[in-house]
C-alpha cells in the first residue's frame, strides 16, 4: 500500500523579504506545490495523500487561499487527508471546519483524536491540534482513543510536532514520545508515523518508520533540506520504503564571500549570475572583507543590477564586515585637491573605526568618490 | 584677465566708442552722468556671456531707444594664456567672430566663437574673482570675496599653506554637489529630515500603525477563539448546574408538605396551654390582693397608736419652752434700764467738757488782747528819748570835719609864723603875744610863734614888735575862721565839744533800739493776730460760753474743782466724758443680746406648738384609713372566704402545668423536622436554579454570537492584511534604514568638507586682513583695523580704539572699505591669475580728503594690476598719481553725429 506524507503546505504565507513583485509568485508556488504532491501521488499509484499539519500559515487566511487549494485537490484525483497542526487548530475560527470544505471533493479533515478508516484494512490513528497550546502529547492521545487494531490492519499515525528526541524544550508538554511509537512499531501494531512541523525532510528514531517529510517549499534560509514530499510504501511484516521527491521550484541560498580586490567581487557576481531559476531564487549575501572605494563602487552597482534580476536580495547586515578603504592615491586621482584633502583624510580615519560613525564615514567617502566622478566607466 | 580694447556702437546711449587700456595701472574714465561709462562695463559682461543669437531682456535692453541699429561688441583682452578679439552683433543679422592670437592662432565664428570663448574663460577667468572685484553704482557696497577660487589661492599661498595650490576649484565643486546631496535629505539649517527622508520616515511611521492595527485584529481574533473554548466548557459546567439544582428542588418540596401534620398538633396544645394559663393567673391573683388587704389594715393599725403616743410627748416640751420665753423677757427689761441711765450720764459729760473748752478759750483770748495793748503802749513810750537825742550820725560825722579842720588851720599858721626865741639875761622879759603876755625869766629862754604881732618887752630896755608877714597874716585869719565855723556848729548841737558830742551820738542811737525793740514786738504779734482780731475772739468766746447751758447743781461740785488750773481740769472733763461712752456701750451691748434671747425662747416655742399640730391632724387622718380600710375587708370577705381563695389558686395550677408538658412536646415534633431551614433551602435551590437556567441562556446566546462573528471574520482575510502591514512595514523600515544611511553619510560628508573648507578660510583670514590693515591705515590713519569672518567680510572696523560694526558704518566708511577690500585682493592674488579691478563711480560719499587718500592706495596697487575706476568728475582721476585718465563727453542721439573719438588713454600729469 502507498501513500503521500506531506506536511507544512503553509498556505498563505507572507514572505515580507520579497517585494510586491515576487510575492503573488510565492504565495501562487505554494498551492503548486500541492498540484505536484498530487501529481507524484498519482505517478506512484499512491491511494491518498496525508497532509501532516499546517495546511494554512494561519486560521486567518482567508477563504481565497483555501479556495484555490480545495479546487487543487478537487481535480487531483486522489483522496486528501488534512490535519489541522498548531499554525491552523481546529477551534471556533478554522476554515477547515466550513462547508467549503466539508462538501470538496476528495478533501477529508482528520478532525478528531483517533481511527479514521481510509478502506478496509487501512486506518489513520489522527492526532489533530484544537488549540494552539495543547497539555499533553496528542499522538500518545490519539493511540489510547484508538486502542488495539484489528489483527492484519495496516496503521498509519499522523500527528503534528516535536518529538522529544529532537525538540530542545523539555517544559513544553505537547513534546511527541518518541520511544512508545517504535515499541508499538516494533510489535507491528503500528507500520509508519507520518509527522509534520519540521520544515526540513528527517528521519528519526531507529525504526525507520518515522519521517517529517518536510514543507514542500522553502518557507527560511535556515531550512536545510525543504521542497520534498515522501513517497511511502507499507506492507506489513517490512520496514516501510520511503522515496524523497522533490516538488519545491524555490530556493533561499546563502552567499558567504570575503572580498579584497576586484576579483573577489566579480567571482561572486559570477556565482549569483550562475544561480538557476532567479525568479525564484532568495539570494543573502554575507559579505567580509575590504574594499577600496572603487571596487566598492562597482560592487553596489553590480548587485543592484543583479537585484532586478533575482526574487530577492539581501545583504545580511548582522553577519557582514565589508570595510571600504580609501587606496592610497585613490582620492587623489579624482583630482580634487583644496580643503577636500584633509576631509577626506579625516573620514578616512573615521572609516578605519568600528561602530555607526565609522560606517557613516565609509559611506561618507563612498558618496564622496561617486560625487567625484569615481566608479564611472572611462 | 587684462582689458586691452573695448570698442561698443549703437549699445544704449552710445554710437560708437573705443576704449584702449594701458597694460597695467589706474585708467580713469572721467565724465559726467549718462555719458555711457557704466554702459562700457556692461558691454565687457555682455560679450563674454551672452550669445550673440540671444534675445532675452538683458540683451533687448542695450539696443539704443531711438535707433533701429543692432548693438556691437568688440573686446581685445587677455586670459592666461590666451589673447583674443571677440565681436558680437545682437539682433539685427547677429554675427560673432573669435580670433584667437595666442598661444595659437585660431579663428571662429558663430556659436563656435562663443563656445570657444566660454571654454577658454572657464579654464583662464576666475568668475568668482572677476564679480567680486568690482564696486558698482548703486550696490551696496558688500564685502563678501568667498567665491574667488583666485583669491583663495592667492590667500593660500599667503599663509604659506602647504596644503595644495592645485585645483581648489574641484573642492569647491565636491563641496556644492555634497551640500546638493546633503540637502535632499536634511533641512537647510537643522538636522531635521526632510523630503525622502522625511516621506520615509512618515511611511514607517503609518506601516508601524498599520502592522499595530492588523496584529492587534489578529490578537483579537485569537482572543475570540479562546474565550469560544472557554464558553463551551462554562455552558457544559451550567447545564450539569441547572440540572442538579432541579433535582433537589423536588426533593425539598416533598418534605415541605410533610410538615403541615406535625404543625397543626403543635398549634391546638399550645392553644389549650394558654387558656389555662389565664385561669391560673387569675387565680393567683385574687388569692394575692386578699392577703395584701389583710396586710396593709395591720399596718395602718399600728401607724395610728405610734402618733398617738407621739402627740401625748410632745405636749411638755411646749410648756417649757413657754416659761423660758417669760424669764428671757424679763431679763431684757433691766438691761434696757440700765442702758437708759448710762445713756444720761454720756449727755451731762458732754456738756460739761464742752463748757470747760468754752472758758479755757475765753481766758486764752483775753491773754492774747492784754499783750497786744501792752506792746503798743511800750512803743509809744520809747518815741520821746529818740526824740530828744538830736546827735544823728551825720551830725557827728559834721562837727567831727569841722574841728579837724580847724586843727589844721592852726597848725598851717602855725608853721608859717617866724619862731622868736627870747632868752632872758638878767631880767624877766615879757613877751606879749595874742595869747596874753608871759613872762620869761631870766636866764631862761622861751620860744614863741610870731603870730600876728608879738611883743618883746623888756622891761623898760625895750620893747620888740615882731608883725608877722601878709601870708602869715592870711593864715591866722583862716584858722580864726575855722574856729568860729566849729564853735558855731557845736553851739548848734548844744554841745561843748567834741566829747560831748560823741556822748549824744550814743544816747540816740540807743533810743532808736529802744524803739526798734518795741515795734518789732509789736509786729510780730500783730503778725499773728491783729488787736481787732483779738478783740473779735474774746467776743467770740465770751458769746459761746454764755451759749452753753448753765451747769447743774451737782456739777458745780465737780472733779475739777478750783484748786486746779484750766488745763487740768478740761483733762478731767474729757476722762469722766469717755468713761461714760465707755458705760453706754457695754449697756447697750448688754440689752441686745437679752433681746436675742428673747427671739430666740419664742422661735422654739412656735417650732414646737407647729410640730404638736402636725402630730395631731395625722392621728386624725389615720384614724380615718384605719375605718375604710376594716369596712373594705368586711365586705371582700362576705364574698369569699380566705379558705376559698387559696384552694382555688392551687387546682388550676396544677392544670396548667399538665397543658404545657403536652404543648411542649408537640413543638419539639415540630422543631425536629426544621421547617424554617427547609423552606429557605427550597427557596434557595429555586433562586439557584434559576439563576443558573439564566447564565445558561446568556452564555449560549454569547456562545452563538461569537460563533457568527467568527464564521465573519474568518472570510476576511485578516491574515493577509497582517502580512501585507508587516512586509509594508519590513520594507518602509528597511527603506527609512537605507534613506537614513545614506543622508546621514551626505550629512557626514557635507559637514566634514565645509568645517575643513571654513578652517581653511580662516587661514586665509589673516593675510588678506595684513593686507587689508595695510592699505586702509593709509586712509584711515594710525590705528586702524578690520575684524573679518571666514568668508572675508568685514564684521567690524576699528578706529583709534573705537569699534564700529559694518551696518553702523557710515556710507561712505562702507564704500572706503569696500574699495580697499577689492584693491587688497586685487594686490594679493597673482597678477597673472588677476582681473581688472572696476570701480564705478564707488566714492559718492566720500570726502575729498579720503578721496585724496584713497588715489595714492590706487596707485600704489596699480603696478600689478589693472584698475578701472569710472568717474563723474575730476577729483578722483587727479588723485590718483600716474593714473592715465580719459574724458568722456556725451553722445548726442539725435545729434548730427558727432564720434567720440577713439582715444588712448595717456597717463595724466597730475601730482
Amino acid at each position: 500500500m502507498r501513500f503521500v506524507h506531506a506536511a507544512d503546505l503553509q498556505l498563505g504565507m507572507t514572505r515580507h523579504f520579497l517585494d510586491a513583485d515576487a510575492q503573488p509568485r510565492f504565495t501562487a508556488a505554494r498551492t503548486e506545490a500541492l498540484a505536484r504532491a498530487l501529481a507524484v501521488a498519482r505517478e506512484a499509484g499512491a491511494e491518498f495523500v496525508v497532509v501532516c499539519g499546517d495546511v494554512l500559515e494561519s486560521n486567518a487566511v482567508g477563504p481565497r487561499v483555501l479556495g484555490r487549494a480545495l479546487q487543487v485537490m478537487a481535480e487531483g484525483g486522489v483522496p486528501v487527508f488534512l490535519l489541522p497542526g498548531n499554525h491552523d487548530p481546529l477551534d471556533a475560527a478554522s476554515p477547515l471546519t466550513s462547508a467549503a470544505v466539508r462538501d470538496a471533493a476528495n478533501v477529508h479533515v482528520l478532525d478528531r483524536a483517533g481511527v479514521h478508516e481510509v478502506r478496509p484494512g487501512v486506518e489513520i490513528v489522527a492526532a489533530p491540534w484544537t488549540s494552539k497550546h495543547p497539555e499533553g502529547d496528542l499522538v500518545a492521545g490519539a493511540l489510547a482513543a484508538a486502542g488495539d487494531p484489528a489483527p492484519g490492519t495496516v496503521r498509519i499515525v499522523v500527528g503534528h510536532g516535536a518529538v522529544d528526541e529532537l525538540s530542545p524544550d523539555r517544559e513544553d508538554p505537547a513534546r511527541i514520545a518518541l520511544a512508545p511509537l517504535e515499541a508499538a512499531i516494533a510489535a507491528g501494531t503500528l507500520h509508519y508515523v507520518a509527522l509534520g512541523d519540521r520544515h526540513s525532510t528527517t528521519q528519526v528514531g531507529t525504526s525507520g518508520a518515522v519521517w517529517y517529510s518536510g514543507t514542500p517549499e522553502v518557507t527560511d534560509r535556515r531550512e536545510t533540506a525543504p521542497g520534498n514530499v515522501l513517497v511511502v510504501e507499507v506492507s506489513d511484516g517490512v520496514p516501510p520504503k520511503v522515496e524523497e521527491v522533490r516538488v519545491g521550484t524555490w530556493s533561499f541560498p546563502l552567499l558567504a564571500a570575503d572580498l579584497e580586490d576586484r576579483a573577489d567581487v566579480e567571482s561572486l557576481l559570477a556565482r549569483l549570475a550562475r544561480l538557476p531559476r532567479p525568479d525564484r531564487t532568495v539570494v543573502t549575501l554575507q559579505l567580509t572583507g575590504s574594499l577600496s572605494l572603487g571596487d566598492n563602487a562597482f560592487l553596489e552597482d553590480e548587485l543592484d543590477r543583479a537585484g532586478h534580476l533575482l526574487a530577492g536580495l539581501r545583504v545580511w547586515d548582522r553577519h557582514s564586515d565589508l570595510v571600504v578603504r580609501p587606496e592610497p592615491g585613490e582620492v587623489a586621482d579624482l583630482g580634487i585637491g583644496g580643503f577636500a584633502d584633509p576631509a577626506i583624510a579625516e573620514l578616512g580615519a573615521l572609516a578605519g573605526g568600528e561602530g555607526p560613525r565609522a560606517r557613516a564615514a565609509r559611506d561618507a567617502l563612498s558618496l564622496l568618490f561617486r560625487l567625484a566622478g569615481g566608479g564611472r566607466p572611462a | 584677465m587684462r582689458l586691452h580694447r573695448v570698442r561698443v556702437e549703437n549699445f544704449r546711449g552710445t554710437r560708437e566708442r573705443e576704449v584702449t587700456f594701458p597694460d597695467h595701472g589706474v585708467i580713469v574714465l572721467e565724465g559726467p552722468n549718462e555719458t555711457g561709462k557704466s554702459s562700457l562695463v556692461e558691454a565687457i559682461d555682455l560679450v563674454l556671456t551672452e550669445k550673440h543669437t540671444a534675445r532675452k531682456a538683458g540683451v533687448t535692453a542695450v539696443r539704443p531707444v531711438h535707433r533701429d541699429s543692432a548693438p556691437m561688441v568688440e573686446i581685445d583682452l587677455s586670459s592666461g594664456p590666451y589673447r583674443f578679439v571677440l565681436s558680437k552683433r545682437w539682433l539685427n543679422r547677429p554675427t560673432a567672430e573669435l580670433r584667437v592670437l595666442t598661444p595659437r592662432d585660431e579663428q571662429l565664428t558663430g556659436d563656435a566663437a562663443h563656445e570657444r570663448v566660454r571654454q577658454i574663460l572657464d579654464e583662464t577667468l576666475d568668475t568668482g574673482l572677476w564679480n567680486a572685484l568690482r564696486v558698482l553704482q548703486g550696490s551696496a557696497p558688500d564685502t563678501s570675496l568667498a567665491g574667488s577660487s583666485a583669491l583663495a589661492a592667492a590667500l593660500d599661498t599667503a599663509a604659506g599653506s602647504a596644503e595644495t595650490t592645485e585645483s581648489p576649484d574641484g573642492a569647491t565643486t565636491l563641496l556644492d554637489a555634497a551640500a546638493q546631496r546633503a540637502a535632499e535629505f536634511w533641512t537647510p539649517k537643522g538636522n531635521k529630515p526632510t523630503g525622502r527622508l522625511r516621506a520615509a520616515e512618515q511611511d514607517a511611521v503609518a506601516a508601524r500603525a498599520r502592522a499595530a492595527r492588523t496584529a492587534a485584529a489578529l490578537a483579537a481574533l485569537a482572543e475570540d477563539v479562546d474565550r469560544s473554548a472557554r464558553l463551551g466548557v462554562e455552558v457544559e459546567q451550567l447545564a450539569a448546574t441547572v440540572a442538579e439544582a432541579a433535582r433537589e428542588a423536588d426533593e425539598l418540596a416533598a418534605r415541605v408538605s410533610a410538615l403541615d401534620g406535625v404543625r397543626a398538633e403543635a398549634g391546638r396544645t399550645a392553644e389549650r396551654a394558654q387558656l389555662l394559663e389565664g385561669a391560673a393567673t387569675n387565680a393567683a391573683e385574687a388569692l394575692l390582693a386578699r392577703r395584701a388587704a389583710v396586710a396593709a389594715l395591720a399596718a395602718r393599725e399600728e401607724r395610728l397608736a405610734t402618733l398617738t403616743a407621739e402627740a401625748l410627748a410632745r405636749q411638755p416640751l411646749v410648756d417649757r419652752a413657754v416659761q423660758d420665753e417669760a424669764e428671757a423677757e424679763a431679763g431684757a427689761e433691766t438691761a434696757r434700764a440700765v442702758a437708759e441711765r448710762a445713756h444720761l450720764e454720756v449727755t451731762a459729760a458732754r456738756a460739761e467738757l464742752q463748757r470747760r473748752q468754752a472758758r479755757a478759750e475765753l481766758d486764752e483770748a483775753l491773754a492774747a488782747h492784754q499783750d497786744l495793748l501792752d506792746a503798743v503802749t511800750a512803743a509809744e513810750a520809747a518815741r520821746p528819748a529818740l526824740a530828744a537825742a538830736t546827735v544823728t550820725g551825720p551830725v557827728l560825722r559834721r562837727l567831727q570835719e569841722l574841728d579837724a579842720a580847724a586843727v589844721v588851720a592852726e597848725a598851717r599858721c602855725l608853721a608859717a609864723a617866724a619862731t622868736v626865741e627870747v632868752h632872758a639875761v638878767a631880767v624877766g622879759v615879757d613877751v606879749l603875744d595874742k595869747c596874753g603876755a608871759t613872762v620869761v625869766a631870766a636866764g631862761s629862754t622861751a620860744q614863741r610863734a610870731a603870730v600876728g604881732e608879738l611883743t618883746v618887752d623888756v622891761a623898760g630896755f625895750a620893747t620888740v614888735r615882731v608883725l608877722a608877714g601878709a601870708d602869715a597874716r592870711e593864715l591866722d585869719e583862716a584858722a580864726g575862721r575855722a574856729r568860729a565855723e566849729r564853735a558855731a556848729a557845736f553851739a548848734a548841737a548844744g554841745v561843748a565839744d567834741l566829747a560831748q558830742a560823741r556822748a549824744a551820738h550814743e544816747r540816740h542811737q540807743e533810743a532808736t533800739a529802744a524803739l526798734r525793740a518795741a515795734l518789732t514786738h509789736l509786729d510780730g504779734l500783730t503778725r499773728r493776730t491783729t488787736l481787732a482780731e483779738a478783740g473779735a475772739r474774746v467776743e467770740r468766746a465770751r458769746s459761746t460760753l454764755d451759749a452753753l447751758p448753765a451747769a447743774g447743781p451737782d456739777e458745780v461740785a465737780s472733779p475739777a474743782g478750783d484748786g486746779d488750773g484750766p488745763e487740768a481740769r478740761l483733762a478731767a472733763a474729757r476722762a469722766t466724758e469717755a468713761d461714760a461712752l465707755a458705760q453706754d456701750i457695754v449697756a447697750r451691748t448688754a440689752q441686745r443680746a437679752a433681746e436675742e434671747a428673747v427671739a430666740e425662747r419664742r422661735r422654739d416655742l412656735d417650732r414646737l406648738r407647729t410640730e404638736l399640730a402636725g402630730v395631731r391632724a395625722g392621728v386624725e387622718a389615720e384614724g380615718r384609713e384605719v375605718e375604710r380600710a376594716r369596712a373594705c375587708l368586711a365586705d371582700a370577705r362576705a364574698g369569699a372566704a380566705d379558705d376559698d381563695l387559696a384552694r382555688t389558686a392551687e387546682a388550676t395550677a396544677g392544670d396548667l402545668a399538665a397543658a404545657r408538658i403536652v404543648a411542649e412536646r408537640a413543638a419539639g415534633a415540630l422543631a425536629a423536622l426544621d421547617p424554617a431551614g427547609l423552606t429557605a433551602r427550597a427557596e434557595a435551590v429555586r433562586t439557584r436554579h434559576e439563576r443558573a437556567a439564566h447564565q445558561l441562556r446568556g452564555l449560549s446566546d454569547e456562545r452563538q454570537a461569537l460563533r457568527a462573528h467568527l464564521a465573519y471574520v474568518g472570510d476576511k482575510e485578516l491574515q493577509a492584511d497582517d502580512d501585507e502591514a508587516r512586509t509594508a512595514l519590513s520594507r518602509a523600515e528597511h527603506e527609512l534604514a537605507s534613506l537614513t544611511r545614506r543622508a546621514e553619510a551626505a550629512r557626514l560628508l557635507h559637514d566634514t568638507l565645509h568645517r575643513h573648507r571654513q578652517a581653511a578660510r580662516q587661514r586665509y583670514v589673516t593675510p588678506f586682513g595684513r593686507r587689508l590693515v595695510a592699505l586702509g591705515t593709509q586712509v584711515f590713519g594710525e590705528g586702524f583695523d578690520v575684524d573679518l569672518d571666514e568668508d572675508l567680510r568685514i564684521l567690524t572696523r576699528t578706529l583709534h580704539g573705537r569699534v564700529v560694526p559694518w551696518a553702523d558704518l557710515s556710507t561712505g566708511a562702507r564704500e572706503q572699505l569696500a574699495v580697499l577690500t577689492r584693491l587688497a585682493c586685487a594686490a594679493i592674488v597673482d597678477p597673472s591669475d588677476g582681473v581688472p579691478v572696476v570701480l564705478d563711480d564707488a566714492l559718492g560719499h566720500s570726502d575729498p580728503e579720503r578721496v585724496r587718500r584713497l588715489g595714492r592706495v590706487l596707485a600704489q596697487v596699480g603696478p600689478t594690476a589693472q584698475v578701472l575706476v569710472l568717474s563723474p568728475g575730476p577729483a578722483l582721476g587727479e588723485a590718483v598719481p600716474g593714473a592715465a585718465v580719459m574724458r568722456l563727453t556725451a553722445d548726442p542721439e539725435d545729434g548730427p553725429g558727432v564720434r567720440s573719438a577713439a582715444a588712448a588713454a595717456a597717463p595724466a600729469a597730475t601730482g
